[in-house]
C-alpha cells in the first residue's frame, strides 16, 4: 500500500468506513500482534493485547495526527497498553529510576562483547529477552523492534529522558547476563575522560 | 590514556550525544584503538538486537487474521446461540429432567444440580473430623499448585472463570456436619452387640461388624462390611462386600462387589452400585431403589419405584410404585407383585411368570444390537448426532480459537496421540474411581470423571476438524475452520456407520481425540522455550 492510499484508507477508517478499517487491520495485525509477542510474556497475552490495542486504536482514530507517521502512532498506542497491562500484572516491579541512577558507567572488554554478539543467534537473543525484567525487556523491544524516539520511549514507560539511555544500557546489561556472558559484561572500568 | 565510558559510546551510536561532546569523541576514537573496538561492538549488538526483534518467527494466530466485525450484526453468534439454547433445552427436558424426577423419587431430591450430583452432601458429612491437618495442607498445596500452574498458561478470563465456578461450586455444597467418630486404618472393626456411638461413624478397615447401634451416618471404606445392628441415620459403603441384616433408618448408598440386604429394613431409600445385588424375602425398603448392578435378585419388599440399569434381574417381590428397568435379561416371577406401572428395556425378551401380579401389562421395548439402516429414524439420529457435535465445534473454535488449533495440530502426531489416547481413555477413569475410593479424593475423582465424560465426547469433535483439514487444507479464518470441521465431521459419521468397521472407526477417533487433547494441555501447561538450554546460562 503506497503513502498516499494509506492515508486515504486512514482517512476513510476515520469516517467511520468498515471497509477501510479493515484494510488498516490487515496491513497492521501482524507486526503488532508481533510488538506484542515480544513485549508480554506469552504468547495468549499478546493476542489478547492485539485485540485490545485494535480496539482502542479504531476507538482513538480521531486523535490521530495525520501529519505524524502512521505507524508511529499505531506503535505507541501499543506500546502504552502493553505497558499498562504489565503494571496491571504486577510485573513492573523495576518501574522506580532509583536503581537506574546506581548504574556504574563502566568500560566493558570490547574483545568479549565482539564474541558475544558473534556465538548468540538472534533465536537466543529472543530467549534471553524472555526472561528479562518488563521495564529492561519493553525497552528494548521499544528502540529495536518498534524504532522508538528517546522521547517516545521516556513517554511511554514514563521515566525522564534523560535516563532513557541509562535504561537501554542496563537492559544490555542484563541481556548480556542472561546470554550467559556475565564475564563479557565484567567490566573493566577505567577511568572516564 | 582515559577512555569513554560505554555509556557515552553507546549514545553516540543512537545519535543522543551533543556535538561538541560527540566530537570529542570522535577525535578521541580515531587515536584508540579499544574505543573504536567498543564503538564497533556496540553497534554489532545494536543489530543484532535489531534483527533479532524484528525476525518473523511465529506465525499471526488465525483469530487475528481476520479483522473484527463488531458492527456487522453477528449473525452466526445468534444462529450458534440459538442451535446451542435449542439443544441444551431439549437435553435437559429430553435427558436430564426425566433424570432429576426420577432421582428425586429415589430420595435424592434437591434443588440444583449440583447438589444432586453430590448427593445432598451427605457424603460430606464428617469431613470436619475426617480430613486431619495434614490433608488439609496437602489439599490445599495441591490447589495453589494448581492455580498456580494454570495462572500461566491460560487466559486470565479462562482462570477467573473456572476459581470462580470452583467457589460457586464449594459455596453450594452443604455445609459439614457436626462432628464424627472415626475408626481408622484397623485390620479389624467391630461394634459390639449393645454399644452404641453416638455420632456419625466413619470406618477405615480390612473387615468391618457394626453389631451395635450408630446413632447417626455409617460411613464405611473397608474391604467387608457387616451391619447386624442398627444405624439411624444413612449407610454409606464402599467395599467389596457390604452385608446389611439389621435396620436402617435413613438412606442406604452402596457402591461394592457384592451388596445384600438381608432381613434388612430400610425406611428410605437404597442406591447400589455393585456386581451382584440381593434384597431377599425379609427385607423391606420404605422408599425406592436405583441399582446399578450387573445382576440382581429382588425377593423383598420395595414400597415405591424401582429404578434399575442392570443386566439381569429377578423379581420376585413387591414393589409399591413404578418400575422401570434398562438391562440384557429380566425374569418375573410367580410371587412378583407390582403395584404400579412396568417397563422393561432390553436385548432379550423378558420372562415373566403369569401369576405375577402386575397392576397393569409390562411394556416392553427390544433393543436392536445392530443400527437399523433401513429406518428414517436411524438417519434423523445421525444427522442430530452430527448436529450436537458441529454446535460443541463451532462453540470451541468461537470461543477457544486458540486452544481448538492446538489440538487439532495435536492431531497430526498420530504416534504420540493414540498412545497420549489410549491411557487418557484408560487410566484416567481407573485413577478417579481410586481417588474416589479415598475420602479426600471424593471431589477430585469425581470431578476428573466428568472432565474425562467431556473429553471423551469432544475427541470425536477435534478428530473431525483434524479430518477436514487433511482432506480441504489449512487456509486461515475461523470461517474456513468451521467448513473443514462440518465436512470432517460428516466423513466421520459416515465412516462410523458402516458395518463391521465403524466401531473401530469410532474408538480409533476417541484415541486420537482425547490423544491431541491430552497432547495440547500438556503442551500448554509445560511451554517449551524457544531457546535450547544451552544458551540460558546454568
Amino acid at each position: 500500500m503506497s503513502a498516499a492510499e494509506l492515508a486515504e484508507a486512514i482517512s476513510r477508517a476515520r469516517g467511520g468506513n468498515a471497509d477501510a478499517w479493515g484494510e488498516l487491520y490487515r496491513l497492521y495485525a501482524a507486526p503488532i500482534f508481533r510488538f506484542c509477542r515480544r513485549a508480554l510474556p506469552s504468547r495468549e497475552d499478546a493476542e489478547d493485547a492485539t485485540m485490545e490495542i485494535f480496539v482502542k486504536l479504531r476507538e482513538k482514530l480521531d486523535q490521530y495526527d495525520p501529519g505524524r507517521p502512521f505507524t508511529a502512532w499505531l506503535y505507541k498506542v501499543a506500546a502504552n497498553h502493553c505497558w499498562d497491562f504489565l503494571r496491571r500484572r504486577r510485573v513492573r516491579q523495576d518501574l522506580e529510576t532509583g536503581e537506574v541512577e546506581t548504574l556504574p558507567l563502566a568500560h566493558p572488554d570490547p574483545s568479549q562483547l565482539e564474541r558475544l554478539v558473534e556465538e548468540r543467534t538472534s533465536r537466543e537473543v529472543r530467549a534471553a529477552l524472555a526472561t528479562l525484567p518488563a521495564r529492561a525487556r519493553m525497552a528494548l523491544v521499544l528502540r529495536y523492534h518498534a524504532d522508538m524516539s528517546y522521547d517516545e520511549i521516556a513517554d511511554a514507560l514514563r521515566v525522564r529522558r534523560p535516563f532513557v539511555g541509562v535504561v537501554l544500557l542496563r537492559a544490555r546489561h542484563q541481556l548480556r547476563e542472561a546470554l550467559g556472558q556475565r564475564g563479557a559484561a565484567g567490566l573493566a572500568a577505567r577511568g572516564t575522560p | 590514556m582515559s577512555h569513554f565510558d560505554e555509556m557515552t559510546c553507546l549514545l553516540y551510536l543512537e545519535g543522543q550525544l551533543e556535538r561538541p561532546r560527540a566530537l570529542e569523541l570522535v577525535a578521541h576514537a580515531e587515536g584508540c584503538a579499544e574505543c573504536r573496538a567498543l564503538l564497533r561492538a556496540l553497534e554489532r549488538e545494536s543489530r543484532l538486537l535489531a534483527h533479532a526483534l524484528v525476525e518473523e518467527d511465529e506465525t499471526v494466530p488465525a483469530r487475528l487474521l481476520a479483522p473484527p466485525v463488531s458492527d456487522k450484526t453477528p449473525w452466526a453468534w445468534i444462529v450458534s446461540f440459538g442451535l446451542a439454547a435449542a439443544g441444551a433445552y431439549t437435553l435437559w427436558t429430553g435427558v436430564v429432567e426425566p433424570w432429576r424426577q426420577e432421582l428425586s423419587r429415589a430420595g435424592f431430591g434437591g434443588d440444583s444440580l449440583i447438589t444432586l450430583l453430590f448427593f445432598r452432601g451427605v457424603f460430606w458429612k464428617g469431613w470436619g473430623s475426617m480430613a486431619n491437618m495434614l490433608e488439609f495442607l496437602a489439599m490445599a498445596t495441591l490447589g495453589f499448585l494448581a492455580f498456580g500452574l494454570l495462572r500461566r498458561s491460560w487466559r486470565r478470563w479462562t482462570t477467573l472463570t473456572v476459581l470462580m465456578s470452583t467457589i460457586v461450586a464449594v459455596l453450594l455444597l452443604p455445609t459439614q456436619a457436626a462432628a464424627a467418630e472415626v475408626a481408622k486404618h484397623v485390620q479389624s472393626y467391630r461394634l459390639p452387640p449393645g454399644e452404641t456411638v453416638n455420632s456419625d461413624l466413619i470406618v477405615m478397615a480390612e473387615t468391618a461388624r457394626i453389631d451395635g447401634t450408630v446413632d447417626g451416618d455409617l460411613i464405611s471404606f473397608s474391604r467387608s462390611l457387616t451391619v447386624s445392628g442398627s444405624v439411624t441415620g444413612d449407610v454409606i459403603a464402599f467395599g467389596a462386600i457390604v452385608r446389611i441384616n439389621g435396620s436402617v433408618d435413613g438412606n442406604v448408598r452402596a457402591f461394592g462387589d457384592v451388596v445384600s440386604l438381608s432381613g434388612t429394613t430400610v425406611r428410605k431409600n437404597v442406591t447400589a452400585f455393585s456386581g451382584h445385588f440381593e434384597l431377599d424375602s425379609k427385607s423391606r425398603v420404605g422408599g425406592g431403589m436405583m441399582l446399578f448392578a450387573g445382576e440382581a435378585v429382588l425377593d423383598g419388599r420395595t414400597a415405591r419405584d424401582l429404578l434399575g440399569f442392570i443386566g439381569r434381574t429377578t423379581l420376585n417381590g413387591f414393589v409399591g410404585g413404578n418400575v422401570r428397568l434398562r438391562g440384557d435379561k429380566l425374569s418375573i416371577g410367580l410371587t412378583a407383585e407390582i403395584a404400579g406401572k412396568a417397563s422393561y428395556t432390553g436385548h432379550h425378551q423378558p420372562e415373566v411368570d403369569p401369576k405375577a401380579k402386575l397392576a397393569s401389562p409390562l411394556e416392553v421395548k427390544i433393543e436392536q444390537h445392530r443400527p437399523d439402516y433401513l429406518t428414517p429414524r436411524y438417519y434423523f439420529h445421525q444427522a442430530l448426532s452430527w448436529g450436537a457435535a458441529f454446535v460443541l465445534g463451532l462453540v470451541l473454535i468461537l470461543l477457544l480459537p486458540g486452544f481448538f488449533g492446538d489440538v487439532v495440530r495435536s492431531s497430526h502426531r498420530y504416534g504420540p496421540a493414540f498412545g497420549f489416547g489410549a491411557l487418557a481413555l484408560f487410566a484416567t477413569p481407573i485413577l478417579a474411581v481410586l481417588a474416589c475410593a479415598t475420602i479426600v479424593g471424593l471431589a477430585v475423582g469425581i470431578g476428573t470423571l466428568l472432565v474425562w465424560i467431556v473429553a471423551f465426547y469432544s475427541a470425536q469433535v477435534f478428530v473431525g476438524a483434524w479430518l477436514g483439514e487433511t482432506l480441504m487444507g489449512s487456509s486461515p479464518g475461523a470461517g474456513a475452520a468451521i467448513g473443514r470441521l462440518a465436512v470432517g465431521l460428516l466423513v466421520l459419521k459416515v465412516a462410523g456407520a458402516l458395518p463391521y468397521i465403524g466401531g473401530w472407526v469410532k474408538l480409533a477417533a476417541v484415541f486420537l481425540g482425547m490423544g491431541a487433547l491430552a497432547l495440547a494441555l500438556y503442551n500448554r501447561t509445560h511451554p517449551r522455550a524457544e531457546l535450547p538450554s544451552a544458551a540460558v546460562p546454568a
